[in-house]
């Protein structure tokens, strides 16, 4: 008989997902955007010409890099360096397993452990968790952080212990850590946490202090990133508003409307635009009326415990959904289908809180989650709905296949790979081209953007640097490219001491004319 | 400058491990009210309540309206108020009130130092309970408060020589200092000590509501007399004879300084005790070598040490961010040189999470005392903060002038706040 359910989630997610985390870096050499440049940027922080924290960037939250600091110090030697974030992503992705886990045993210690397990795992099992957790992308370290703020949220609105209310709270503030979306269930816990109190009829000093403390975390860690753009940046905003925040990144797709299959600026095309997604990755959902449903009936003490479990659950992940179908109505979110895999995780608590409390609906549950697991391979294969997903399925069907993600890390591998023939320093942008340092012998003879001298470096290149690496100019590039601002002709090979030398797989290496 | 920003950084780390202890262990003695109640007078110990008094008769009525107020047999009860002798007016006020039979006047000898241990020295010859505890003249404990203690001695066993219940304010509300310091208070008892209890460390002992075995204390020859921190000095005493202190979940409320002066003088000379118990106790390390190994010697520099050397650490190291900050162009290199970088990675995470933690526990101490209403106050303890750094210039001038001066804290202010 098993006697440790956590320890065998954590156990054999661990093992799936570090598995399928090597296979896809090493085996098919697939990486995603998102998780390879956190591993960059915490690559630079250690491995770079000038190793310091501030290399971590001012754009993206720095916590997945952050954490994956230790490993890179020690996969580096091993030639392993691509397997810190699926490590990391490893790590979150069990951890969030056993989470989902703790939860139900939190709602009920005794009843339907198996079922539980069995959730928990089909959760686990999902292909869009099995996918993000082996890239080791930020969103798995997000789901995790969010789900440990769950479980302590949820354990102090039954045990009333306010040390609980503290540690969810620090969850929390870690949350931002990882991704922006974070705001969404902070605005969620703000309204937990009062709608409690008022259940509780608690007197107004007991709601301030909840709130103070509940918010305090979030709102410092959020004070601390604003003050470290302004402070490194010189913008306090930059995350925002820089050439590289992801509102830059939906100008670019609102400047081709063909690109887009929603509609931008429609409440009602957003939210058919997000309620396909969600439909696909998680119809587990469709138990929601039934889950207000069986607390509605009951005495009124016993409707209220059941509808402050509920709404502790759900909430933060469905504000994140609603975020999400907000930035699609304001136009400035690329809506891809990770962005709805919250949706997955509301569905396995649902089934979770629906498996403690009406146990006679356990088949339908299963049989939805399930499904799940079907709909959602299908909509990741699936070029509307899965415009990244789809790429990577179609390279794990056929290895040989050359696919735009794969195909630009192979070219920045070549670069890297030719760059480490030619001797000296070499002047490089890492906008677009993070992963050249990262596949390198020798990344520390790179003269890169988090430098504190880079600008400097490239206005005066002779003396400094002995290559300068850029991509073939492009709508994009060419606004944000450092090099390009400096010197917009060097493509056109007329400056006089920096010369083409060669171009490999679409980049330009020009040689200073010592 | 390394050792500093070092030492500041153990300090953070240290907190937030007592911190993490006392609200996983929960280490304070909870005594249930059913057992107590099942018990018969009989069975209780007589007891004697030493209290300290010098100026202060306008606060007598209250403390005697508390003590009749406690659950304890009054015929196990032995009240010993301790009255200096030149302090003729307070000598005559307590005559004129109609005290209950328990109550005996003490007069202390006028001789020096002038200071609450030698009271209380005097006063321990002409105790008779089993038990002894001292009370503030200004104190209102919890009813129950000797009983828990009682029962405490007894659960824990010969290892246990003291009993310390936590102390708090009751006039938390009546200006922005009172609210600071309930904060300031809430921390200390609710969070520090039971965090030093869970792990066996010595306990700096609040000055007031601390119960012995009356045997221990007088093996222990009571308290040193020249010490203006008595409380504390006697805390690391017991540990270097390898007693542990025991905290209470027991509650005995103070009168909160509330003015600003007054307040500032008694912090002096609190911060004047640590220092003299801090240079007492490592100059003579060999009984805490002795006992429990380098564990004991390392917590009397964290805990006494630590707490005193931040008081400076801090307000340094804010005016150098601040001269960073203005100055940058003409001292930034200079400030910069001082600053390796894992110093300097250190010393960024003591000001920004350091500073912020420190916060959050107060608001943290705050809501585990019942004071909710003072949570966002706490946004306000950087000042507070300051006011004690200052307290902490003076404290080492009189350290080094009068170190036996004992500044004499008013009481009763609450009463009459004008």
């Amino acid at each position: 008989m098993i006697k440790n359910y956590r320890l065998l989630l954590f156990g054999f997610f661990l093992v799936v997902y570090t598995l399928a985390g090597f296979s896809l870096a090493y085996g098919l050499q697939i990486y995603h955007n998102d998780a390879i440049a956190r591993t960059a940027l915490g690559f630079f922080t250690i491995f770079g010409r000038d190793p310091h924290l501030g290399a971590i960037g001012f754009v993206w939250q720095p916590l997945p890099s952050l954490l994956q600091l230790p490993l890179l110090t020690l996969l580096r030697p091993l030639g392993f360096q691509m397997l810190a974030g699926p490590l990391i992503g490893a790590v979150f992705g069990a951890a969030t397993v056993v989470s989902i886990f703790d939860i139900s045993q939190l709602i009920d210690k005794k009843s339907h452990t198996k079922i539980c397990v069995l959730i928990a795992a089909l959760y686990g099992l999902n292909p869009m968790t099995v996918l993000y957790a082996a890239l080791g992308s930020s969103e798995t370290i997000f789901i995790g952080s969010l789900l440990f703020y769950s479980y302590f949220q949820l354990k102090w609105v039954l045990k009333k212990k306010q040390s609980d209310l503290v540690i969810a709270s620090f969850f929390l503030a870690l949350s931002f850590g990882s991704r922006y979306e974070s705001v969404a269930a902070y605005l969620a816990g703000i309204f937990l946490v009062i709608l409690i109190h008022v259940i509780r009829k608690n007197p107004f000093h007991k709601v301030e202090s909840s709130l103070i403390q509940l918010c305090l975390p979030f709102l410092y860690v959020v004070g601390l990133w604003i003050l470290a753009n302004w402070a490194i940046m010189g913008n306090p905003f930059y995350f925002l508003n820089s050439p590289y925040s992801n509102p830059s990144f939906t100008n670019v797709v609102k400047e081709n409307p063909a690109a887009m299959e929603f509609s931008y600026y429609s409440l009602i095309g957003s939210s058919m635009y997000a309620a396909k997604r969600v439909t696909l990755l998680a119809p587990g959902l469709f138990l929601l009326p039934v889950a207000y449903l069986s607390f509605r009936n009951g005495s009124p003490a016993k409707v209220k415990a059941n509808l402050s479990v509920f709404i502790s659950l759900l909430a933060p992940y469905l504000a994140i959904i609603g975020f999400h179908v907000y930035q699609l109505f304001k136009g400035e979110s690329l809506g891809w289908l990770r962005f709805f895999s919250y949706s997955l995780v509301a569905a396995t608590l649902l089934a979770i809180y629906l498996a403690k409390k009406q146990p006679r609906l356990i088949a339908i549950i299963l049989l939805l989650l399930g499904l799940g697991l079907g709909s959602s391979a299908y909509a990741m294969s699936n070029s509307q709905f899965g415009k990244e997903e789809n790429s990577f399925a179609r390279k794990i069907a056929n290895p040989s296949v050359e696919l735009d993600y794969s195909r630009t890390y192979r070219d920045q591998k070549a670069v890297a790979k030719y760059m480490d023939r030619l001797p000296g320093r070499v002047i490089l942008d890492t906008d677009a081209g993070f992963a050249i340092p990262l596949f390198a012998t020798e990344p520390s003879r790179y003269i890169i953007t988090s430098d504190i001298d880079f600008v400097e470096m490239v206005q005066d290149y002779h003396p400094n640097a002995d290559w300068v690496i850029v991509p073939k100019p492009n709508a994009d590039n060419i606004k944000k490219n450092i090099v390009f601002q400096h010197h917009p002709d060097i493509w056109s090979n007329t400056i006089h001491d920096l010369k083409l030398y060669t171009e490999v797989e679409g980049w330009g290496i020009f040689a200073v004319q010592k | 400058m390394i050792a500093a920003a070092l030492l500041y950084f153990t300090d953070i780390l240290f907190n937030l491990f007592l911190i993490y202890r006392s609200f996983a262990h929960a280490p304070e003695i909870k005594i249930s009210p059913k057992k107590m109640a099942l018990l018969p007078d009989s069975y209780w110990p007589s007891y004697t309540i030493l209290c300290p008094l010098y100026k202060e008769w306008q606060v007598v009525p209250q403390f005697a309206k508390a003590i009749s107020a406690m659950e304890y047999p009054k015929s196990k009860l032995q009240v010993l108020l301790l009255l200096e002798e030149d302090d003729a007016l307070t000598i005559a006020k307590i005559k004129e009130l109609k005290l209950p039979k328990f109550f005996k006047i003490v007069v202390v000898p006028h001789s020096l130092p002038k200071t609450k241990p030698k009271a209380c020295n005097y006063g321990l010859k002409k105790v008779r309970g089993e038990y002894t505890v001292i009370y503030d003249a200004e104190d209102i404990p919890d009813p129950q408060q000797l009983k828990k203690a009682v029962l405490t001695f007894e659960k824990a066993g010969n290892k246990i020589a003291c009993v310390q219940a936590k102390l708090n304010f009751y006039n938390p509300s009546q200006n922005l200092l009172t609210r600071l310091f309930t904060a300031e208070y809430s921390f200390w008892f609710e969070l520090i000590l039971p965090g030093l209890q869970s792990i066996n460390a010595p306990i700096p002992l609040g000055g007031t509501s601390n119960h012995f075995r009356t045997q221990d204390l007088k093996q222990l020859k009571g308290w040193d007399s020249f010490n203006v921190t008595e409380d504390c000095d006697l805390g690391i005493r017991l540990a270097k004879l390898g007693f542990n202190t025991a905290i209470i979940d027991s509650i005995t409320h103070e009168e909160a300084n509330s003015s600003l002066l007054n307040w500032y003088f008694q912090r002096t000379r609190w911060i004047k005790g640590y220092i003299q118990t801090y240079f007492l106790h490592t100059r003579s390390d060999k009984k805490l070598h002795h006992r429990r190994i380098d564990l004991h010697v390392i917590f009397v520099q964290l805990i006494i040490g630590g707490k005193v050397l931040s008081m400076f650490i801090n307000p340094f190291f804010w005016s150098l961010t601040l001269l960073y900050v203005i100055f940058r162009e003409h001292l930034g290199s200079i400030i910069d040189s001082y600053f390796p970088t894992p110093i300097l990675y250190i010393s960024v995470f003591s000001l920004f999470i350091g500073n912020f933690l420190y916060i959050y526990y107060y608001s943290l101490a705050c809501v585990k005392s019942g004071h909710d209403q003072l949570v966002k106050y706490t946004f306000l303890i950087p000042f507070y903060w300051l006011a004690i750094s200052l307290a902490a210039i003076k404290a080492v001038i009189e350290f080094i002038t009068n170190p036996h001066y004992w500044s004499k804290t008013k009481h009763g202010l609450h009463i009459n706040p004008a």
